[in-house]
């Protein structure tokens, strides 16, 4: 695959992106109105309705344009990453965005971590016990693990951690720094379990089919070093599958983690999603729906570019 | 056994491999002796289920984690079955070496080919230079010129430059003993002869020691000096390979012989061995061969026989050798004898009649001409051979005739229907194309649906043909009787049936529809040749009780030769000779033909120049 | 060519099913809240909803077997009512999801073409969406409600088994069985479901155990959040978040139902894995 190949490839992507996002968006969009009730009583939610505000928000919404006129005015806005203001707390819907997403984006990215360290590494220790007692446990906690939400994760860590053992706080996000992470390790925890499990369960199963694979068994016939047979034969070629399997556990991770943050009263995007959509905070809903949509694309993306550099037969299939 | 020498590099004695499970275990390999001088090469020859890879991969540590070795292999003065794994790596490789039989397999497909022999070098220091150098030194070494395979991945490389490369790779280290287990079993013939050739001449070269595991005896005469012959997971014959071609000291070897139809003439009949290949574990207590030898009795069954030494390295686990040797040796000679030359002339109605035919697979994009033109004719009761390696385009030709796929150019009749697309046809002409043309499928244990039984399958075939089939019960037992099986094997799922059952199971289904022409895609190359042999003889007789004509597409130019009367050698989408089978096979004038006819393995050493 | 086809390992890895003991005790486990399921109402010693407020956030006693909730309602009661919900939208999502998958799958994989190019375009797009993303929107949009979600749920994990069954009719269908059927004369029809589908179902089956296992955990989820089951009904995950903050004062009535969900998961998941390992035993298949 030369670089015109590559061009070719991503800007396929890329264009099929751009449909994607102008689709999502104008779901987004159509939510104001899918609501019951008119679009200002959605904005209102409840506020008193006045000649006043309801003119406020006309002009606010442009809500007396037609609606695709409305909706062409609010993506650009959008692309400002202007989504008005919060219906609960009439600031704009971007500072308090911003104000919570490093606090969710550590809690992933700490998540993230200990699913791959764990899962990975148990994973490749299991099928190499294959059937013998450690297999059996991690393969036992595996099941539990993938049928355990992480918010019941959470309640037991709590109880365990929190309430038996004392060692961990209960709730919040730290004071930044060590503290945030002390805080934040019993929701990654509870987070990553499930994660952590199903790449475990994947990692187990391609370890153990590579093992029964030819080149492995010729590659010891030749008399390599067991770690050379590990890493260049057995780890090389069982992740790539691991890889194809990201796209679900990012959404693994981000159900998780509005979870998590319900459970460990943590005030990251996840509970402003809960929170604005038990207020029908609409115009708070969007400008996290498109966010985290967008996110959920990109990483789509860069799964797709990492499997292609990581598979020679991919990338050499028209070669 | 002759206690091997002083010059024996590799010496194994009571081999035994156990599958284990739990507390209970079932033996695989039942006890092998097997010695190996330096600079000889060694067959080891038997059916699936002989336990000839399982050796394999004893000798070299490679056992799957539920399997265990006993006995004694002493190599280089230490026994490897009781080495630690650490102390294999030792071994392997620069020992031991160890080439597989699949070469699409055997190389990680996310390596450079230059890197996977690279790594396999002796240990120690190189600069980039050097190392690239010592590679491509050793790339020469197996026939390899072209400097940019060392950068290319092994799936961009055809089977045979693949199995190459995998050779390279096991020499890298200089062993003293090469085991090379079916290494040429998964490529084409030409490619074959290449391998074979190309392995002889390395032995030479370097002196090396070479254990040579396959199922072909006349592959094994051609290669090895000596040759060991597997049955049921023991040894049931050793000896020189001349030796053992000219007369037999075991009723197994005589059978192999006898099955395997040779290439340069037409025997009246193939001699067969009845029944399939036991397992291991239920031929403990007694010979291995009994129950399907004509001359067994009860020493053969009352224990195991010992294999026993006759003379100078000719050894037999045939316990009545003495009493029967005379007779092996008559029926020996009686192989030999060519059948009467068949009078034929293609004087029948033709059924398929193929003119100018062309398929070219893919659409807009990259196409693919699997057909250029192809002329074929095929008659009423006539056996008609298609021969050719794979991608010459036969297997394309047989889904043409079956509907499988259609044609993208010229004219296809049969039975007088222009079958020009498969999917536009009207019903009854379909119907009656269905009853004109079956086919048999190549592998027996994939062509018949696991979830089913072997009656619900035929009586599927049954009412399909017939919806007011009276009795379909009694018609699937007639189909069965038809086919050397019995009325119960009804109840069975295809599962439980060994590949020679299954595959006469396929043939009842064909039959179902009471084609006139059989089409037969390589549908005896999946099976052991006892077997084989009774298929071929089935099929025959089908012939002669029903008059059903055959279009044999086959890469095998001796099933061929026994079973068709006029020959199609195709091949890359080509017709390139025609004819009367005899007259093409004694005089190929095509080129092709010519180095078709030269890759057929002859069991003798001029074959591969040796 | 001729491939010796020898055993050189018996092994066969992926799935690790649970045997003998272990199975039966799942079985065990399910009927029993198979049993309660249907029918816990009857079996409940108390009402439910009945408040007992004098008798607020007590610990366990011989009246109230897993001590009262906030409202002094009786824990115990309403962990063997929840088993209805928390089992009949999965049930249903299962059985929908199941139906919806085996024909998209089946006929994609078996027709390709341009039912197949649509059919995994939708599949592409659903599956990196997370489930309950979508739900939460959706319930911030237009109003929580137990049976949108339930309905949402069978369209969002359609995918998922039309995915997988495609992928194993694609498997299935260049295997000779396939055309030696279509050689015979065997209709498209009578292939696909007679020939095909008893090779795909294994398959299917396990995963519609996992499908239920997945959608239990998703509306417990929702109802953890609020946005699921109403107010006040007794369903495990809502019961699970009304009780958190007494964590420290009654943990039993906060682990009831959050043992429920993981036991009743985890016996589904068991119990899909060791289907599809003993009806493909059962059939030989390769």
């Amino acid at each position: 695959m030369d670089w015109k190949d590559w061009a070719t490839f991503v800007s396929k992507r890329l264009a099929a992106l751009v449909v994607l996002f102008v689709v999502l968006s104008f779901v987004t969009f159509a939510l104001m109105y899918v609501s019951p009730g008119t679009v200002v009583d959605v904005l209102l939610a409840g506020r008193p309705r006045s000649a006043a505000t309801v003119h406020a928000l006309n002009v606010e919404y442009h809500l007396d344009k037609p609606f695709m006129v409305q909706y062409w005015m609010w993506v650009r806005d959008a692309l400002r990453f202007n989504f008005g203001s919060s219906i609960q707390t009439t600031l704009p819907v971007t500072d308090e965005i911003k104000a919570r997403l490093p606090t969710s984006l550590l809690l992933g990215v700490y998540a993230y971590v200990l699913t791959m360290v764990s899962g990975i590494g148990l994973g490749v220790l299991a099928a190499f016990r294959n059937k013998r007692a450690v297999d059996r446990v991690v393969v036992a906690g595996t099941v539990v693990g993938l049928s355990m939400p992480s918010f019941v994760a959470g309640v037991f860590l709590l109880f365990v951690f929190a309430v038996q053992l004392p060692w961990f706080p209960a709730f919040g996000k730290g004071d930044g720094g060590l503290d945030t992470l002390w805080h934040l390790t019993l929701p990654a925890v509870a987070l990553a379990m499930t994660s952590a499990a199903y790449v475990l369960k994947h990692t187990r199963a391609a370890v153990l089919g590579v093992l029964q694979q030819d080149y492995v068994v010729f590659a010891r016939a030749r008399g390599l070093s067991n770690g050379r047979v590990i890493r260049v034969y057995v780890l090389r070629n069982a992740l790539i599958p691991i890889l194809t399997i990201s796209g679900v556990l990012f959404s693994y991770l981000i159900v998780g983690g509005v979870l998590v943050e319900m459970t460990f009263s943590i005030q990251g995007i996840g509970q402003l999603l809960v929170q604005s959509a038990t207020a029908k905070d609409l115009p708070m809903l969007q400008g996290v729906v498109l966010l985290v949509s967008a996110v959920i694309i990109l990483v789509n993306l860069l799964t797709d570019v990492v499997y292609l550099i990581a598979d020679p037969r991919l990338r050499l299939k028209h070669g | 056994m002759a206690a091997g020498g002083l010059d024996a590099v590799l010496t194994v004695r009571d081999l035994r491999v156990a599958h284990i499970d739990g507390p209970s275990s079932r033996t695989l390999v039942a006890g092998i002796d097997l010695t190996v001088r330096a600079g000889e090469t060694v067959g080891i020859v038997g059916e699936s289920g002989s336990g000839k890879s399982l050796t394999a991969r004893a000798l070299t540590g490679l056992l799957a984690s539920n399997l265990s070795a006993t006995g004694q292999a002493v190599f280089e003065g230490r026994d490897l079955l009781s080495l630690s794994e650490r102390e294999w790596r030792t071994v392997r490789g620069r020992g031991i070496g160890l080439v597989l039989q699949d070469p699409f397999t055997m190389l990680s497909p996310t390596m450079r080919c230059g890197d996977i022999i690279a790594e396999s070098l002796p240990p120690g220091r190189r600069s980039t230079r050097t190392r690239r150098a010592e590679v491509l030194r050793r790339l020469v070494e197996v026939g390899i010129e072209d400097e940019s395979v060392m950068d290319r991945y092994t799936f961009q490389l055809s089977g045979g430059m693949r199995q190459r490369v995998g050779i390279a790779a096991a020499l890298a280290r200089n062993p003293s003993v090469l085991i090379a287990d079916e290494p040429s079993t998964a490529l084409d013939v030409t490619t074959q002869k290449e391998i074979l050739e190309l392995m002889t001449r390395i032995q030479a070269d370097r002196g090396m020691a070479l254990i040579l595991i396959t199922h072909d005896l006349r592959v094994a005469f051609a290669m090895c000096d000596r040759v060991h012959v597997f049955y049921a997971g023991s040894v049931v014959e050793v000896g020189e390979s001349k030796e053992l071609d000219a007369l037999p000291l075991h009723p197994y070897t005589l059978g192999l012989l006898q099955s395997e139809p040779p290439v340069d003439h037409r025997v009246a009949k193939l001699v067969t061995i009845p029944g399939a290949v036991p397992r291991p574990d239920d031929v403990v207590d007694r010979c291995s061969f009994a129950a399907r030898c004509q001359w067994s009795s009860e020493v053969c069954t009352s224990a195991a026989p010992p294999i026993r030494e006759i003379s100078a390295g000719r050894l037999t686990a045939c316990a009545r050798i003495d009493e029967i040797e005379d007779e092996l040796r008559e029926a020996r000679q009686l192989v030999s004898v060519p059948a009467s030359k068949r009078g034929f002339e293609r004087a029948g109605t033709t059924i398929i009649s193929a003119q100018a035919v062309s398929k070219v697979f893919g659409g807009s994009g990259q196409k693919v001409v699997a057909l250029d033109s192809v002329s074929i004719d095929v008659g009423e009761g006539e056996s008609v051979g298609l021969v050719g390696e794979s991608g010459s385009g036969k297997t394309t030709f047989a889904r043409l005739t079956v509907g499988l796929e259609s044609i993208t150019g010229g004219h296809l009749l049969i039975d007088g229907i222009d079958v020009r697309d498969w999917r536009a046809l009207k019903r009854a002409d379909l119907r009656r194309l269905r009853q004109t043309v079956q086919m048999v499928f190549q592998d027996p244990y994939s062509s018949l649906n696991p979830a089913r039984s072997v009656g619900w399958t035929l009586a599927e075939a049954v009412t399909t043909h017939a919806p007011d089939t009276r009795s379909v019960e009694r018609r699937v037992g007639e189909l069965l009787a038809s086919v050397g099986l019995s009325p119960d094997d009804a109840q069975r799922r295809p599962a439980v049936l060994s590949g020679g059952m299954r595959q006469r199971v396929a043939i009842a289904r064909a039959l179902a529809a009471k084609p006139r022409i059989l089409v037969c895609d390589e549908a005896v190359s999946a099976l052991d040749v006892s077997v084989q042999a009774q298929i071929l003889n089935l099929l025959t007789s089908l012939r002669d009780d029903q008059g059903i004509g055959y279009l044999f597409v086959t890469h095998d130019l001796s099933i061929v030769r026994q079973v068709t009367d006029f020959i199609y050698v195709m091949s890359r989408g080509r017709v390139v000779e025609s004819g009367m089978t005899d007259d093409v096979l004694n005089a190929p004038q095509d080129p092709y033909t010519i180095k078709l006819m030269e890759s057929m393995p002859r069991p003798d050493g001029a074959w591969l120049g040796r | 060519m001729a491939r010796q086809t020898e055993i050189v390992s018996t092994r066969k890895p992926r799935r690790y099913a649970p045997r003998g003991l272990a199975i039966g005790f799942c079985f065990v486990v399910a009927g029993g809240i198979l049993f309660l399921a249907i029918f816990g109402p009857l079996l409940a010693p108390q009402d439910p909803n009945a408040q007992h407020l004098q008798d607020v956030l007590a610990g366990p006693s011989s009246q109230h077997w897993l001590g009262t909730d906030s409202l002094g309602r009786d824990v115990f009661s309403r962990t063997i009512v929840g088993a209805q919900l928390g089992v009949l939208g999965p049930l249903v999502i299962a059985v929908g999801s199941f139906a919806i998958g085996n024909l998209l799958g089946l006929w994609a994989g078996y027709r390709r073409g341009w039912v197949d190019s649509l059919v995994m375009r939708w599949v592409d797009l659903m599956w990196s969406v997370p489930t309950l993303l979508v739900l939460v929107v959706a319930a911030g949009a237009v109003g929580a409600s137990y049976w949108l979600a339930v309905g949402l749920l069978v369209i969002l994990s359609a995918p998922f088994d039309t995915r997988i069954i495609r992928g194993v009719v694609m498997e299935q269908v260049p295997r000779p069985y396939v055309e030696a059927a279509r050689t015979v004369g065997v209709s498209g029809r009578r292939i696909v479901f007679l020939h095909i589908w008893p090779n795909v179902a294994p398959v299917a089956i396990a995963n519609s155990f996992l499908v239920f296992a997945s959608s239990l955990v998703a509306l417990a989820g929702l109802s953890f959040l609020g946005l699921g089951a109403p107010p006040g009904t007794p369903d495990w995950g809502l019961m699970l978040s009304e009780s958190q903050a007494m964590l420290f004062v009654n943990p039993v009535a906060t682990l009831a139902p959050a043992l429920m969900i993981v036991v009743t998961a985890t016996v589904a998941n068991l119990i899909g894995d060791w289907f599809d390992e003993y009806l493909t035993s059962r059939m030989g298949a390769t």
